[in-house]
């Protein structure tokens, strides 16, 4: 029975076939149809047109964007008081060549810019009022930040664990300080350079006080684990933030606190150590206002204020933010904080620029990927 | 006379299935080792299957570059040879479910596979179906899913083949495969061996010609599958699957210098019984899957260094009756039990998850109209999860003479992967499963006879609550959460007509996706990337080819289009679409004693510069020599 029908029913869809072939010109419509919608074009939803490129990126500050972890290039951004930011600076004005995978900082030494491109393992330097290009120093290996030494050298931190010299005449590197973990920021205080030992991929907790005559490592200091930033006061006193270990928000045993250290740089003295009070909420950066007697400094619920004379950090923050800014800089021009914020790593981040003196947001503008580092371009 | 009783049954099955489904060569002798579900069951959906000659032509292809090179589905590619993974109706890879005989091979800890390991030359049978899956399949079908399947043809048969390629960047492959088979066993041994550098020139940004460094490949792999009739009236089935592959990870254009290297090892086996009586069966099989990770990248910075091994091992149980009960009236159900595990130093411990899932069908063909309308329900039971309720139906026919009408609607989700869970410290425990409701309708233009041909028309939408992407929570601390809801909406057209005359015959096959698919909530104070395309979705994307027969030659061109693809959230950032074309030339001499085929193509013709992946270069022209041998 089952069989019988199973049989039938082919047959008669065959027939049905053969009885359809006999209108035969319907059969073309689908054939054009589909050629019809088979055509396509596209494109990308409203891009805002590029500005016109300046030829002086002076007086305004200059935004540091990552790019994409591991794959893209990172990009600079310009941002003027009183105008539009620019980004992608770099590309404008040197006919769409890229910096390379993660731009982590920026130093202006005599008339040009160094832009530390971390993982690409170069350093780009450009003429720092038209931003053209100038000279390349490739092949080294994962440069953090640049500082100048002396009137010929400027000192590459590096996390192949060493501090590198290079010639500002040739930009060659002519020389290697072996420093601790991970080295980071760098500081020179008295024709000495301290290094902040982060520890790279691990933790270190040591600064490498390094003599520029003879670019040895003259002093090194055991502090607290991840040194993250540093500065010198009115005084003449260096201040260190040292991050903690552990993850922001995640409880653990083997954590361990954040520290806020003013040291002596001759005596080498520990003046003040002030402990911060979780040890899963961890301070980064730290920046110092232009009469070089307020500390700021990232925590995960916004910016933070210390005057040098107190003896405990501030309750509530001078800034408050939901998410933890990642880049923090301060511009005397206007005594104005700057922060960034990376949303989400995977689209452009913002720049925020807030009153130094009353914490009340000022403006805001839309940068690339990653804002992080930031310099003020005088 | 049962094997006459096991044919018949299918007859009505394998009947339908052909009206509405794709091109393909139906034995009637051929017995679908898995159950009714990929076919009487999945009413509605979109099936694209690989034709017999599409396969024999693309044979010492990798899974991902057939799907890429013959239909319009979008593989995410880091380069030949590299991590390949699959974009489907506006979602991701680990969305899209990937089975070998009905057991899903996605491991636990990411849920998405790389298919550029698979060899496409293994199976017999390679089906893509588009949609939510999920009463049909469980956990993890939103997107879609692919079915790489054996299925034993008993009788009398020997099938030996031996063939190789040579391809530009020193790729050499080496594939053979024998198929012995009688009236009651069917035995498949397949082997690959594949020895890549893949060290092609590409642009760097500095505008320098350069070669492609650190991208070696090194594969193996072998499978037996097993099946024989027993008692008239059962089917045994065992199969194996081993396969091994070295490669070297490359690093992007910004970052070419890379020591990086991988080394993944995967066993796969099951067993299979089958049971039929009059218009029914009863169907039970069990697999164990293993699969072994190994990530190494070197670096001189020695705190650098990653050494990272992911091991996972899946155990799958499934028992499934069938059984019609009149020629209109079909019942399944079944019970599925899965465990499955990992462990790797990524995570504090090692996890492991089970899964029970409970479902049942009915499909029924309406009287007079002779429409086929079928209904699933499903519910799974998973550890720690309150699996939803998967219910579909689903409903096809014809409208009009030439013109075939089908809709379906389903419920589906997927729960978080073990890395979303487990990764210490950032995995979130309290993750809720992704859900969608996935609704489709297609209009088909068919005709079997001259001008041979069928069009598809569907438009699809779905809506995706509580998708998982991983977001910064405070400060440095990353974790996954359920924030995005995904719409995905669009249209595909798929068309192929086919022209014989004498011994000549052409055919033309052609693809197109349009796929809107946009995240609807803001994820935080400064997102923007509400209303905004997800990246690597193409909107449009195009596949077309034509293949011209003619005595023993084949000559065919294939061109392919993949629309941009944004590469931020916010949509500021994006690849550029490309073109690719694609020719092929082959030859088939039959001698006295066996069949020699000759085959040579030109990839990527026009030498475009393009990149799958932002930063991973591509590469240009490229050529391939095949040569095998057919005992």
């Amino acid at each position: 029975m089952h069989i019988i029908r199973c049989r039938a029913e082919i047959i008669d869809y065959l027939c049905s076939l053969k009885f359809e072939t006999m209108k035969h010109s319907v059969y073309y419509i689908p054939i054009i149809l589909i050629l019809t919608l088979l055509y396509s074009c596209e494109k990308p939803e409203e891009q805002p047109s590029p500005p016109n490129p300046v030829d002086n990126y002076s007086n305004g500050m200059l935004i540091m964007n990552e790019g994409p972890f591991q794959t893209g290039t990172g990009t600079v951004s310009f941002w003027c008081e009183g105008t539009e930011i620019q980004n992608k600076i770099f590309q404008e004005n040197n006919n769409g060549l890229e910096l390379g995978n993660i731009v982590q900082s920026a130093t202006v030494i005599g008339l040009n810019t160094f832009i530390v491109v971390n993982n690409s393992n170069k350093i780009r330097i450009v003429d720092k009022n038209s931003f053209k290009f100038v000279s390349s120093i490739n092949e080294i290996e994962l440069p953090r930040y640049v500082i100048q030494s002396d009137d010929g050298h400027a000192y590459v931190s590096c996390w192949d664990n060493t501090v590198k010299i290079i010639n500002l005449a040739g930009y060659k590197v002519t020389g290697a300080i072996q420093v601790g973990t991970g080295p980071e920021r760098m500081l020179k205080v008295n024709e000495k350079v301290w290094v902040l030992n982060r520890g790279g991929y691990s933790t270190d907790s040591v600064i490498s006080v390094i003599d520029i005559s003879t670019a040895t490592v003259e002093k090194t200091l055991n502090v607290y684990p991840k040194p993250a930033g540093i500065v010198a006061d009115k005084n003449e006193k260096v201040w260190i933030i040292c991050s903690g270990y552990g993850w922001n928000g995640v409880p653990s045993p083997d954590n361990s606190k954040g520290h806020l250290l003013c040291i002596d740089p001759f005596s080498y003295e520990i003046i003040t150590d002030i402990e911060f009070p979780d040890s899963y909420q961890h301070p980064e950066q730290l920046v110092i206002n232009g009469d070089k007697d307020i500390l700021f400094y990232n925590y995960p619920d916004g910016v933070y204020s210390f005057n040098i004379t107190s003896t405990s950090l501030n309750d509530e923050p001078l800034i408050s933010h939901p998410a933890m800014f990642y880049g923090l800089a301060y511009s005397d021009a206007g005594n104005v904080i700057y922060c960034t914020d990376p949303v989400d790593y995977v689209q452009n981040g913002w720049v925020y620029k807030y009153s130094a003196e009353t914490g009340a947001v000022l403006d805001s503008a839309k940068a690339g990927v990653i804002p992080g580092n930031m310099i003020f371009a005088k | 006379m049962w094997r006459y009783a096991i044919i018949l049954f299918f007859l009505p099955v394998l009947g339908f299935t052909q009206k509405v489904n794709t091109d393909s060569v139906i034995h009637l002798s051929e017995i679908e080792v898995t159950s009714s579900r990929l076919n009487r069951l999945s009413t509605g959906l979109n099936i694209t299957r690989f034709d017999s000659l599409t396969l024999e032509i693309n044979k010492g292809k990798s899974l991902s570059s057939l799907i890429s090179d013959e239909t319009p589905v979008y593989i995410k590619s880091y380069g030949p040879g590299n991590l390949s993974t699959i974009s489907m109706r506006g979602t991701s890879s680990t969305q899209t479910g990937l089975y070998w005989n009905g057991i899903r091979l996605n491991p636990p800890n990411i849920d998405m596979e790389d298919l550029s390991l698979y060899p496409s030359s293994f199976f017999n049978d390679i089906k893509i179906l588009k949609g939510g899956g999920g009463s049909l399949f469980g956990n993890g079908n939103i997107g879609g899913s692919i079915h790489l399947q054996n299925n034993p043809v008993f009788k009398k048969n020997i099938d030996v083949s031996v063939g190789g390629t040579a391809g530009s960047f020193n790729d050499y492959r080496a594939f053979a495969g024998s198929v012995v088979s009688n009236k009651k066993v069917w035995s498949n041994s397949q082997f690959i061996y594949k020895n890549a550098k893949n060290n092609f020139t590409y642009k760097n940004p500095d505008g320098e010609q350069v070669d492609r460094i650190n991208t070696a490949q090194k594969q193996y792999g072998f499978m037996q599958d097993l099946y024989f009739i027993a008692g008239e009236r059962n089917i045994l089935g065992a199969s194996l699957w081993y396969q091994s592959a070295d490669r070297e990870i490359p690093g992007s254009v910004q970052v070419p210098q890379s020591d990086a290297y991988q080394q993944n090892n995967s066993f796969r086996s099951l067993i299979s019984f089958k049971r039929f009586w009059n218009k029914g069966n009863f169907q039970t099989k069990a697999a164990y899957i293993h699969s072994y990770l190994h990530y190494f990248d070197p670096s001189s910075v020695q705190e650098a260094e990653i050494d990272n091994t992911i091991v996972t091992n899946a155990a799958v149980v499934e028992l499934n009756a069938e059984q019609s009960v009149n020629d209109r009236l079909f019942l399944s159900a079944g019970v599925k039990y899965r465990y499955e595990d990992c462990s790797t130093v990524a995570y504090k411990d090692t996890p492991d998850r089970n899964t029970t899932g409970l479902f049942a069908s009915v499909n029924y063909r309406i009287p007079f109209i002779e429409w086929n309308v079928t209904t699933n329900l499903r519910q799974d039971f998973i550890d720690g999860y309150g699996a939803p309720f998967q219910p579909a139906f689903g409903l096809e026919g014809k409208i009009l003479k030439f013109i075939y009408g089908k809709v379906n609607i389903s419920r589906n989700f997927r729960v978080p992967t073990f890395n979303d869970l487990y990764w210490y410290p950032y995995g979130n425990l309290s993750l809720k499963p992704e859900k969608s409701w996935n609704e489709e309708a297609s209009l088909i233009f068919k005709n079997k006879i001259e001008p041979d041909y069928e069009l598809t028309i569907t438009g699809f939408n779905s809506v995706i609550d509580d998708y998982i992407i991983w977001i910064p929570v405070t400060g440095n601390l990353w974790s996954p959460e359920n924030i995005q809801t995904v719409w995905a909406r669009g249209m595909e057209v798929n068309g192929t007509v086919k022209v014989k005359a004498g011994d000549a015959a052409i055919r033309l096959k052609a693809g197109y996706s349009y796929t809107k698919s946009t995240n609807l909530k803001q994820t935080g104070p400064n997102d923007n990337s509400e209303g905004k395309q997800l990246i690597y979705v193409p909107v449009n994307a195009f596949n077309g080819n034509i293949t011209f027969t003619f005595k023993g030659f084949v000559l065919k061109y294939g061109h392919s289009y993949t629309g941009l693809r944004y590469t931020t959230r916010d949509n500021t950032e994006y690849l550029p679409g490309y073109s690719l074309g694609d020719a092929l030339l082959g030859k088939d001499i039959e001698l006295k004693e066996f069949g020699i085929k000759v085959q040579l193509e030109i990839l990527n013709l026009y030498n475009m510069e393009y990149q799958s992946v932002a930063y991973y270069p591509m590469p240009g022209r490229n050529y391939r020599l095949s040569l095998f041998f057919k005992i």
